[in-house]
C-alpha cells in the first residue's frame, strides 16, 4: 500500500477514512489544523494594557474571584459525581443492631470515609470546595460592589450574580443537610420553622421544601438530595454559562 | 538557537515601556498569547488552587458526628455563611408580635420567625435594586465614598449579625466572676448598629480625605459626640444606683485605670481637634491611639498579675457590658481623626486618575505644535502624567494652561507640573546639592 | 550663544538675571518705610525695570519694547480715575517669585512671599492692583493675602469707569488686537480678566477691537512662560501668536502682561535684521502705555521715553 503521506489523500484507506466517508467531518477536521495554530494567538488587550494607563494595581489580583468561584464548582461538581456514587439519600430512623439510633444515609456516609478508598479525601474536596466557593462568590461580590460594576450596562449580570449567590447559599444549605447527622437536623429544624412563619402559605412551603412540617419522617434527607444533585446544578450550570457569556460579551468592568 | 533569535523571540517583543510617542507610534504590543502564556498562568492557579484543597481535606477532615437525633439537645451552629440570616431571626424577637385574622383561613400569625423572615430578606432586596438605585457613572471606590460606606456598613452588619447568632456560645464561653455572661444579649443586639455606623462614618471620612479635602466640619462633631456619650456612659456607671454591682466596689481602682485608658485618647484628640492644624492633630492621635492600645493591652496582662484573675474578671464585667461606648467609640474615634487628618500621598496622582484619556489637552498643547519628538509631537500631558518622560516633557511646559482650559474633567494640570517641578528641586538639595 | 535665522538667539534663559532675582531672596530684613501719602490703594510695578535692563540696555537685544512705561502709564491712568496709590516698587518690594514657584524652587518663593506679604500687611493695604497678569495671577493665588483685593489694573480702571477723551479728527481708526494672557485668563476661573480690557479698547473711540483667532480662554500662550526656556522653538510659539496678529491685520498688539510684551518685543525687534521682510508690521505695546497716550496730560511720574531718540536703533548694530 502506497502513502503519499498527505493525511487528506491517505485517509481513504484509514480509520478516518472510514468516518469520512460516512460523516460529513470536513471542514470541521480542516478546523483542528487552524486551532493547532493557535500557537500565536493573542488575547485581546485590556483599555489599561492598550492604552498603557497608569493602574491602580491592587484592584487586579480581586478580578480572579470569580474565576477561583468557577473553578471551585468545577471540582465541586467532580467530587459530587464521585460521591454521588456511594450515598444513599434515605433519612429514615433506623436502630441497628447494638441499639443505637442510626439511618442509611448517615450510614453511607460512614461507608464513604472510612471504607471506600481516598472517600475521605474526595468527601473532604468537596466540603472545602463549598466554602471556598461560597466565599469566592462573596468576595468577587464585594470587588463587583465596590469596583462599580454593577452599573450600567451590567445591570442584568448584576442581577444573575445576586441569584446565583442566593443559589449557592441553598447549595450549601442543602448540601449539610445530606449527612443526616445532628447538625442536618437542627438545620432541617430552623428551615421547616422559617418556612412555616411565612403567614397563610407557611405549611405549603414546609411541604414543598422539605416534605414534611417537621423533621421526623426524615423524607427532607431525599427530597433536598434531589435539589442538590439535579435541580439546582441544572439551574446553576446554565445561569454561570449565562453569566460568563455576558461577561465575554461586554467585556470585563475595569478598576481604573 | 542562536543567541540572536532568542534575544528576538524573549527581548523584543515583549509588553514593555514603550520608547514611541505620537500617534504614530508602531511598536504597539498585540497581547498576550493564548498559548503557552496565558495558559500556563491559568493552569498555575488553579493548580494552586486545588492543591490548597488537596491539603485541607487531608490535614482538616470535615466533622461528621453521630446520627440524627430528633431530640437533639446539643447546641449546634449552622455553617458560617448562613449565621448572618439565623442571627436576624434570633434577633426578631424585638419586633412586636401579633396574631392577624384568627381563626378565619387566613390566619396569619407575626411571631418571631416571620419577622426574622422578613429581615433577612432585606439584604436581598437591597442587592437587588442596587443597580438601579445607583447611576452615577462613577466607578471608582475612592472616589464614591457613599457606595463604599455603605458597602463596608453592609459587611459590618453582616458580620456583626453572624456574630449575634452565636450569642449562646459566646455568653457560655465568657462569664463574669458572678455567673453573667460577660457580654449580654441586649449589648449584642447593640452589634447590630453601633459598629456598623462608626464603620459607615469613619470610612466615609477616610474616603473624602483622599481627596485632601478638609473634613474638620465632619471631624469634630463625631470626635466630640462620641467622646461626650462616653462621657455620659460612663458617668452613668458611676452614678445610677446599681450600676456599678456592689461586688465589682472593691475593684474600683482598676476599674477606674481602665477606663481612664480608655476615655483619655478621646478627651485629647477632641482637644486638639478644636483648634490645632492637621499635622498636629495627626501626630497627637497616633500616640494617643497608639499608647491607649498598647496601654489596655498591658493593663489586661499586668492586673492578673498584679491583683488576681478576679480583678480582671470584674473590669472586664464593667466594661463588656457597655462595650459599645466604652470599647468601639475611642477605638473608631481616635481612628478617624487619624484617618481624616492624614495628608494623602500625591494628591494630584488622586486628582489625575480623573483622566480618561480622551487627547484633548494634547490636541491643544501649543508646545507639541512646534517641539518633535520621535513621531512628532511630544506628548507633554500623556507622558507626564504616566511619569514616562525623561524630564523634557515636564520642563518644556510652558504652564500656560490651555491643556486645563479644554479638559472635560477640569484637571488643572498646571498645578501638577508645579508639583512636579519642586520634588525635583527638593530631591535636588536632599542629594547634598545646593539648595537652588 | 548660537545664531538662529533672526539673529543671535539663546537657549537658556539669562541666568545673570535669575540670579540676581533669586538672591533677593536671602536677606529677608524688612525695611523702615516712610510713607508720604498712605492710601488703601496700593500699586505693584513688579519687575518691569529688570526686563528692560534685558531688552533695551543689555548687549544681547535692544529695540524699542519699552516695560518702564508700563509702570509711569499705570500711575497716570490711576490718577486718572482719581486714585493716588502707594507705589510698592522695588526698592523696598521683592520679585514676586512667580517664575521662581513655576521653576521649582518653592522655598525661594516662599521666602519672597513671606516677605512681600509682611510689608503688605504693614502698609494696611485694602486694594491691590497690579499692571502684571503673572503678578495678578500670584498675588491672588498663590499668595493668601487675607482681607487684601487683588486687581489687575485693567479691571480697576474698568470699575473706576476710567474715560478716555475723543481723539483728535486727524488721528484714523486704528485695529486694535489684545493678548489674553494665559495668567490672568484661564489660569483664574473664578475671576478672569478677558472683558475689562477690551471695554477698555473700545473706550478710545479710533480703535476697532479685532480678535486674534484663538482669544479669551483659548488663547495662545506667548511661547515662553516662567523664563524656562528661550529657544526656537519657544520663539515658534511667539511667531504663531503674532502670525494671528498678522492675519487680522491688526495695527497694535495689546497685552495685559509685562512678559507677553518681552516676548512679542524680542521677536518683534529680531524680525527687524532682515530689512525690507517687515513681517511684523504693527506695533506691539502694553495696554496701559496704549491708553495712557491717548489721555491729556503728562506723565506724573515722568516717563523714560527719551524724546530725543525719535526711532529705535537701525539694526546691524552689534552690542
Amino acid at each position: 500500500m502506497s502513502t503519499t503521506g498527505d493525511i487528506r489523500k491517505d485517509t481513504g484507506r484509514s480509520v478516518f477514512g472510514w468516518i469520512k466517508s460516512r460523516f460529513p467531518t470536513v471542514p470541521y477536521a480542516d478546523l483542528t489544523r487552524v486551532v493547532l495554530e493557535t500557537d500565536q494567538r493573542q488575547l485581546p488587550r485590556s483599555h489599561a494594557e492598550k492604552y498603557e494607563l497608569k493602574t491602580i494595581w491592587y484592584w487586579y489580583p480581586l478580578y480572579c474571584l470569580g474565576g477561583i468561584a468557577f473553578i471551585a464548582f468545577i471540582v465541586l461538581t467532580i467530587t459530587g459525581i464521585l460521591l454521588g456514587f456511594f450515598y444513599v439519600p434515605d433519612g429514615r430512623l433506623e436502630i441497628n443492631a447494638s441499639g443505637d439510633l442510626t439511618n442509611p444515609a448517615w450510614r453511607s456516609m460512614l461507608i464513604i470515609m472510612n471504607d471506600i478508598p481516598f472517600g475521605f479525601i474526595i468527601r473532604g474536596m468537596h466540603h472545602w470546595a463549598a466554602h471556598i466557593m461560597i466565599a469566592a462568590v462573596f468576595l468577587h461580590m464585594c470587588r463587583v460592589y465596590f469596583t462599580g460594576a454593577y452599573k450600567k450596562p451590567r445591570e442584568l449580570n448584576w442581577l444573575l450574580g445576586v441569584v446565583l449567590l442566593l443559589l449557592t447559599l441553598a447549595f450549601g444549605y442543602s448540601g449539610y443537610l445530606l449527612p443526616a447527622n445532628n447538625l442536618s437536623e437542627g438545620a432541617a429544624n430552623i428551615g421547616i420553622n422559617m418556612s412555616r412563619a411565612s403567614p397563610v402559605i407557611g405549611d405549603v412551603l414546609a411541604r414543598l421544601l422539605f416534605g414534611d412540617i417537621n423533621t421526623l419522617s426524615g423524607v427532607y434527607i431525599l427530597r433536598f438530595y434531589w435539589l442538590h444533585v439535579f435541580i439546582l446544578p441544572l439551574i446553576v450550570t446554565g445561569l454561570i454559562v449565562l453569566h460568563m457569556g455576558l461577561v465575554w460579551l461586554q467585556g470585563v468592568a475595569e478598576p481604573h | 538557537m542562536e543567541i540572536e533569535r532568542v534575544k528576538e523571540k524573549i527581548m523584543e517583543g515583549r509588553p514593555g515601556f514603550p520608547r514611541q510617542y505620537g500617534p504614530q507610534r508602531v511598536d504597539h504590543q498585540p497581547g498576550i498569547p493564548l498559548f503557552p502564556q496565558e495558559a500556563t498562568r491559568d493552569f498555575v492557579t488553579i493548580f494552586l488552587l486545588t492543591a490548597i484543597m488537596f491539603f485541607l481535606s487531608a490535614f482538616v477532615t470535615p466533622f461528621l458526628g453521630p446520627a440524627r437525633s430528633p431530640q437533639l439537645s446539643e447546641l449546634i451552629v449552622p455553617d458560617w455563611y448562613l449565621l448572618f440570616s439565623w442571627g436576624l431571626l434570633k434577633v426578631a424577637d424585638i419586633f412586636p408580635q401579633f396574631v392577624l385574622g384568627k381563626g378565619t383561613p387566613l390566619e396569619a400569625n407575626f411571631n418571631a420567625a416571620f419577622w426574622g423572615d422578613l429581615l433577612s430578606g432585606i439584604p436581598v432586596i437591597a442587592l437587588l435594586i442596587l443597580p438601579f438605585l445607583d447611576r452615577g457613572r462613577e466607578t471608582r471606590p475612592a472616589k464614591a465614598p457613599i457606595r463604599s460606606a455603605v458597602g463596608l456598613v453592609g459587611i459590618a452588619s453582616i458580620f456583626t449579625s453572624s456574630l449575634y447568632s452565636i450569642r449562646e456560645v459566646v455568653a457560655q464561653r465568657w462569664v463574669s466572676p458572678n455567673g453573667a455572661a460577660l457580654i449580654p444579649d441586649g449589648t449584642m443586639k447593640w452589634f447590630f448598629i453601633i459598629p456598623p455606623a462608626l464603620v459607615g462614618l469613619t470610612s466615609y471620612i477616610a474616603l473624602r480625605r483622599l481627596a485632601f479635602m478638609p473634613m474638620r466640619r465632619w471631624l469634630l462633631p463625631y470626635v466630640a459626640g462620641l467622646t461626650l456619650l462616653m462621657a455620659v456612659q460612663i458617668a452613668w456607671i458611676f452614678i445610677t444606683p446599681g450600676g456599678l454591682g456592689a461586688e465589682a466596689w472593691p475593684f474600683v481602682l482598676p476599674i477606674g485605670i481602665a477606663l481612664f485608658i480608655l476615655f483619655a485618647p478621646m478627651v485629647v484628640t477632641t482637644f486638639v481637634l478644636f483648634k490645632q492644624p492637621d499635622t498636629v492633630v495627626r501626630k497627637v492621635s497616633t500616640w494617643a491611639g497608639g499608647l491607649g492600645l498598647v496601654g489596655f493591652i498591658a493593663f489586661t496582662i499586668v492586673l492578673p498579675v498584679v491583683a488576681g484573675r478576679a480583678a480582671l474578671g470584674w473590669v472586664l464585667s464593667v466594661l463588656w457590658p457597655n462595650m459599645n461606648t466604652l470599647v468601639f467609640f475611642p477605638l473608631f474615634g481616635v481612628l478617624t481623626a487619624w484617618l481624616g487628618t492624614r495628608r494623602p500621598y500625591s494628591t494630584y496622582e488622586y486628582l489625575l486618575n480623573e483622566c480618561y484619556q480622551c487627547g484633548k489637552c494634547h490636541t491643544v498643547c501649543p508646545v507639541t505644535k512646534v517641539e518633535d519628538d520621535a513621531l512628532g509631537g511630544l506628548n507633554l500631558v500623556y507622558n507626564s502624567f504616566k511619569k514616562q518622560h525623561d524630564g523634557v516633557p515636564l520642563w518644556t511646559c510652558l504652564a500656560c494652561d490651555a491643556c486645563s482650559a479644554v479638559c472635560p474633567l477640569d484637571i488643572q494640570y498646571s498645578d501638577y507640573i508645579l508639583e512636579e517641578r519642586a520634588k525635583v528641586h527638593a530631591r535636588m538639595a536632599a542629594d547634598g546639592g545646593r539648595k537652588e | 550663544m548660537m545664531d538662529t535665522e533672526y539673529g543671535p538667539g539663546r537657549t537658556i534663559p539669562h541666568p545673570v538675571m535669575f540670579r540676581v532675582l533669586d538672591s533677593e531672596a536671602d536677606d529677608l530684613t524688612v525695611p523702615e518705610i516712610k510713607v508720604e501719602h498712605k492710601s488703601e490703594y496700593a500699586y505693584y510695578p513688579g519687575c518691569v525695570d529688570y526686563y528692560d535692563v534685558e531688552m533695551q540696555f543689555s548687549h544681547m537685544n535692544y529695540g524699542d519694547t519699552n516695560h518702564g512705561i508700563i509702570f509711569d502709564s499705570s500711575v497716570k491712568l490711576l490718577r486718572a480715575v482719581g486714585i493716588q496709590p502707594m507705589i510698592l516698587d522695588r526698592s523696598f518690594m521683592k520679585c514676586c517669585g512667580h517664575d521662581q514657584l513655576w521653576q521649582g524652587k518653592i522655598d525661594v518663593f516662599e521666602r519672597m512671599r513671606e516677605y512681600n506679604t509682611k510689608i503688605i500687611k504693614m502698609l494696611g493695604v485694602k486694594t491691590f492692583i497690579t499692571s502684571c497678569a503673572e503678578g495678578y495671577r500670584t498675588f491672588k493665588l498663590d499668595y493668601k493675602l487675607e482681607g487684601v483685593r487683588v486687581v489687575h489694573i485693567t479691571q480697576f480702571l474698568y470699575e473706576r469707569g476710567l474715560r478716555i477723551p475723543p481723539q483728535p479728527g486727524t488721528a484714523k481708526r486704528v485695529r486694535v488686537a489684545f493678548q489674553d494672557p494665559c495668567r490672568s485668563g484661564r489660569q483664574m476661573p473664578l475671576e478672569p480678566v478677558y472683558e475689562e480690557p477690551r471695554e477698555l479698547i473700545k473706550r478710545v473711540d479710533n480703535a476697532d477691537l479685532v480678535e486674534l483667532k484663538t482669544f479669551r480662554a483659548d488663547a495662545q500662550c506667548c511661547g515662553v512662560a516662567q523664563m524656562m526656556y528661550c529657544n526656537d522653538k519657544t520663539k515658534g510659539l511667539t511667531r504663531k501668536r503674532m502670525d494671528e496678529a498678522v492675519e487680522v491685520e491688526a495695527d497694535y498688539l495689546l497685552t495685559a502682561c509685562p512678559k507677553c510684551l518681552t516676548h512679542f518685543g524680542c521677536l518683534h525687534h529680531e524680525d527687524k535684521w532682515r530689512p525690507g521682510e517687515e513681517r511684523y508690521p504693527y506695533k506691539v505695546m502694553d495696554i496701559t502705555q496704549f491708553l495712557a497716550e491717548r489721555l491729556p496730560g503728562e506723565y506724573p511720574t515722568g516717563s523714560n521715553i527719551d524724546a530725543k531718540r525719535k526711532e529705535p536703533p537701525l539694526p546691524g548694530r552689534r552690542g
